[in-house]
Parts: structure tokens; C-alpha cells; sequence
């Protein structure tokens, strides 16, 4: 087993291939280009970024890259299934709540008491227009998306798809957001661990992962205060402020991982009201939800799972 | 002009058995190397250089660059209980 790894889009990324190590060091290679690409591409960070200049677009047709028009094709497509709380127009709604730069540059507590800016509840992004034959786009005016979760999804299928081309069997990681292509030599599966969202330095499950992908939405991580008030990432569409739920965090097996990255989120803003309806909803898609005292539950024994990915705790 | 190849051809001939005389008699008279099978001679004999090891062939994997056998992650085929991905969100 080769293993590559670096830092990107301010996580980790990791690459695991077998295979012979001429072919899989030039994957690594390609599948890094990828990375790189697109981390330019979606960052919000960056004015210059194809997602910015989008952004400022708003109201207007405007051409994108193939990148683009497929992570746009993708995000619109689960809207409806999330029941709209997979929604990336919440960049206000993120400022709003303090998180404005990188996360490696906030500070431990933003200036302004919390509530000082008040919450910006997203419009539907399923409004968002798209021109397939002349791969143009339009946001509706007023309308601002951060695509950082689903890119990373999106990415990682990408690079995982890119190396198999030079692999045996190979796995891509984008900050937890997992694609695997064939199995490892000897091994029914890849062995994905959990993380304990109470204590992040350890696993509280294990999942063998045949095929397909798998990530985790949690409100453990990307928090910050804003005038003393805890605040994290993962915002509620429908209130436009961090979501209050009773998980830490959901973990998703999906057939890709721009799928299971929007379907962790919705699980994780829709709680146990929501979250069983919404996957027994989607073929293909079982679900992990850790709650405060790191009670576990889910869907993870499904039928469904059989012909994208089995797993195991 | 049959004169001058002549002397050429034997000017070239001495000044080449010279030199091999001269070798000859320069390597019969050079002193003789320390042979590491005399006892006599093997505590002159230096001590062999102690080499590391060489790392192992995929810590170069990536083109040189910051790629490397992940430290903290385990071999998937020689621990394969132990995970080899992890996902908490990020």
C-alpha cells in the first residue's frame, strides 16, 4: 500500500493506492493536480475564485467551467431529496454568524456580540438557473453559495477516480470526505474509522467500505465564538443561524461523496425527526448519528447498502 | 620521404618499449599492498563503516515531494484491523 499525503482547501488530504509504485506515483500526481484545481476553483476565500467571481455575478447569466456546471448539477440535485436543508446559499447567513475569513485566520472571538448582524435565511437554491448546452449559469440576484462541504465531496470522487486509473485498488480522503475504488489485496473492505466527535483524537466505530463513499458533517468542527457565543458551520436554512441539533455529528455512506456530504448535513440539521425519512427515502444511502454522550444510531444495517457499500461497527 | 617514415616508425617503437620498460621496472620496485589476509597486517587493516539502513522503496512515492508513508497510519495489509481512513468532518 502507497499512501500520499498533504494539506488542502485548510484540511488534510490523504491518498491510499496499491498497485506498482510507478504507476501510482504518477496518480498521486494527477489526483493532486485535481486537488490543487480545485481548490482555486471553489474556494470562497480567494475574490479571484471562479465560485467568487460566480458570486458576484449574481442576476446575470454567466459561463462556468465544466467543474462548476457538474458540483452546481450535482448541489441542485439534492436539494429536493434533503427537503431543502442541503442548501449552499447560506454564505450570508455564514458572515453573518462570524465565520468570514479562513478558518485558520479567526480569530477566538470574533468582534461583535453574537446576534449583532442579524440571520440571513437563505433563498431556495433549487432557483439557481442552469444552461447546459451553454454551460452558463444564473444565481438568482441576491443569492451567494459556498460550496466548500460539497466540493470536497466532489473532489475527492474526482481524485479517487483519477488515481484508479494507475492503481489496483485505491482510496481518496478530503478532510474525512471518502471515495475507495476496488478492494485492497487480502481485505474485504477499507477500513474507515469514525471519529469520536467528543474526542477527536479517537474512533468510536469502524466501517468496512467495499465500494463507493462516505463522509461526516459535525458541529464539532469549524466553531468559533462570537461575542462569547459558541457558533459552528453548519447552518439551518431554515433559520439562517448554526443548527441545534442533538447529534455531533452524522457520518454517510453514499455512492459518491459530494451525495453523502449533503446528505450528512441534512441528516445532521434534521435530527431524528428528519434523518430516518430522509434516507430510507434515497437508495443508496445509510446514515451514523453520534449524539452529546456518544449514543449512537442509524441505518446502518440496510438493505440498501448492499450494492453501493456494506459496513460494519 | 621513405627515409623520414623511417625514422618515425622507429622513433615510435622506442619511445614505446622505453615506457613499458620504464612501468615495469617502476611497479617491480612499488611497495607491495597490505594483504588483509596476513595476520601480521590485520590490525592495519581499517574497520569497515558501519552503513543505516536504507528506507524502504515507497518512502520516496510522489515525485519527491512532500509525499511519504503516512507516519501515523498503519500498513493496510499488515494491520488491517486498524483504520486506514478516518472521517469526523471537517
Amino acid at each position: 500500500m502507497h499512501f500520499d499525503h498533504f494539506r488542502a482547501m485548510t484540511t488534510e488530504i490523504l491518498f491510499a493506492a496499491e498497485g506498482r509504485l510507478e504507476h501510482v506515483r504518477l496518480g498521486f500526481r494527477e489526483a493532486r493536480a485535481v486537488i490543487r484545481d480545485g481548490e482555486r476553483r471553489f474556494t470562497r476565500f480567494s475574490p479571484d475564485s471562479e465560485l467568487m467571481q460566480l458570486n458576484r455575478a449574481a442576476g446575470q447569466w454567466w459561463p462556468v467551467s465544466s467543474e462548476m456546471f457538474d458540483v452546481l448539477t450535482n448541489a441542485r440535485s439534492y436539494v429536493a431529496p434533503t427537503q431543502g436543508l442541503f442548501n449552499p446559499a447560506v454564505l450570508p447567513a455564514l458572515v453573518a454568524s462570524g465565520y468570514d475569513r479562513s478558518i485558520e485566520l479567526l480569530p477566538e472571538d470574533s468582534s461583535g456580540p453574537a446576534g449583532a448582524s442579524p440571520p440571513v435565511v437563505p433563498p431556495d437554491f433549487a432557483e439557481l438557473e442552469m444552461d447546459p448546452d451553454g454551460h452558463r449559469v444564473r444565481l438568482p440576484r441576491g443569492m451567494q453559495i459556498d460550496l466548500g462541504g460539497i466540493a470536497k465531496g466532489w473532489l475527492a470522487t474526482r481524485a479517487a477516480e483519477c488515481l484508479a486509473a494507475y492503481a489496483e485498488s485505491c482510496a481518496v480522503s478530503a478532510g474525512g470526505d471518502i471515495t475507495v475504488v476496488g478492494l485492497p489485496k487480502d481485505a474485504e473492505g477499507w477500513s474507515v474509522g469514525v471519529e469520536d466527535p467528543r474526542q477527536p483524537d479517537q474512533d468510536i466505530a469502524t466501517l468496512i467500505v467495499r465500494s463507493g463513499s462516505v463522509a461526516t458533517s459535525s458541529v464539532a468542527k469549524r466553531k468559533w465564538r462570537q461575542g462569547g457565543a459558541l457558533q459552528h458551520h453548519i447552518i439551518d436554512p431554515r433559520t439562517g443561524q448554526p443548527a441545534q441539533s442533538p447529534w455531533l455529528s452524522v457520518t454517510v455512506v453514499a455512492p459518491s461523496a459530494s451525495e453523502a456530504e449533503a446528505f450528512a448535513k441534512a441528516c445532521l440539521i434534521g435530527g431524528p425527526q428528519l434523518a430516518p425519512q430522509l434516507a430510507e427515502k434515497r437508495p443508496g444511502i445509510a446514515y451514523l448519528a453520534i449524539d452529546r454522550i456518544g449514543h449512537m444510531q442509524g441505518s446502518l444495517q440496510s438493505q440498501e447498502l448492499s450494492d453501493v457499500a456494506g459496513m460494519e461497527i | 620521404m621513405k627515409r623520414m617514415k623511417s625514422v618515425l616508425r622507429l622513433w615510435m617503437a622506442s619511445v614505446s618499449l622505453g615506457g613499458f620498460l620504464g612501468g615495469w621496472v617502476l611497479l617491480a620496485h612499488a611497495p607491495k599492498p597490505a594483504s588483509s589476509n596476513s595476520g601480521s597486517n590485520s590490525s592495519a587493516v581499517a574497520p569497515m563503516p558501519t552503513l543505516t539502513p536504507l528506507p524502504p522503496v515507497n518512502a520516496d512515492i510522489g515525485g519527491g515531494q512532500v509525499s511519504q508513508p503516512a507516519p501515523s497510519i498503519p500498513s493496510f495489509q499488515s494491520r488491517s484491523f486498524l483504520p486506514v481512513m478516518r472521517t469526523g468532518g471537517s
